[in-house]
């Protein structure tokens, strides 16, 4: 399952592709397992497009 | 950035155009990369599906116990039976099959299809297969064209209820009662 990363960079480009919501990997996957599955392995990718994330005070 | 700083609604094609170009070097730096993540696959099994059941246990060997599975080929992919142990997949009481070898599940009668070459041997076999009315037929399709035939005419002759499981992970249900 592929899900958008970090509700803090929630933003236009996400209400215009129709998310609701940011996961963070704990949070994913409580829901998943809540749903009935069990969890092997959680991967983050594509840092490239969020160097925004660790500039201080950028929030 | 785009969304979130420069409140922007859409990405511009010159700036997709760039990011395409340079997905391979994308790919090399991003596990270098020190900040979070823009998105995250999770990759979980569910506790309920037929092939990836929970460990087992005295109550669920007893649940399925009266099922009877039968899985017609499993594809040229050496790796399958590999993974399938590894899934705890509970062994079929029959297996159909073309090129068995690898597979060694306890207690399953594996029926070879050239074993059954003329018409009269196949005819035979399905009403054989049909007198031991399986609850389920497991189809697992690899991406290659083997036993086409006879997954679908399994399909289609015997009672059951089908579990189509295919190269990519994805499975469906077939079922005529529905």
């Amino acid at each position: 399952m592929l899900v958008p990363h970090g509700q803090e960079i929630y933003g236009t480009l996400d209400k215009v592709l129709g998310h609701y919501r940011r996961y963070s990997g704990p949070e994913l996957q409580a829901k998943m397992e809540q749903a009935g599955f069990r969890v092997i392995r959680i991967l983050g990718f594509n840092r490239i497009s969020r160097p925004d994330g660790t500039w201080p005070g950028a929030f | 950035m785009a969304g979130r700083i420069l409140r922007r609604t859409t990405l511009g094609r010159l700036q997709m155009k760039v990011f395409d170009r340079f997905v391979w070097l994308w790919r090399r730096l991003d596990p270098l990369l020190p900040w979070p993540p823009t998105s995250i696959i999770a990759i979980g099994r569910s506790r309920n599906a037929l092939l990836f059941p929970a460990p087992p246990t005295r109550a669920t060997r007893i649940l399925v116990g009266g099922e009877r599975l039968a899985l017609p080929d499993r594809g040229s992919d050496p790796g399958r039976p590999q993974e399938l142990r590894r899934a705890d997949l509970r062994g079929p009481d029959h297996l159909l099959s073309r090129n068995p070898e690898g597979f060694t599940p306890h207690n399953t009668r594996i029926y070879r299809v050239t074993d059954y070459r003329t018409p009269e041997q196949r005819r035979r076999l399905f009403a054989e297969l049909k007198q031991n009315r399986y609850a389920i037929l497991g189809m697992l399709c690899s991406a290659e064209p083997i036993m086409t035939k006879w997954k679908w005419a399994l399909a289609a002759r015997l009672p059951v209820k089908v579990f189509v499981l295919n190269e990519n992970g994805d499975y469906f249900w077939l079922d005529w009662a529905t």
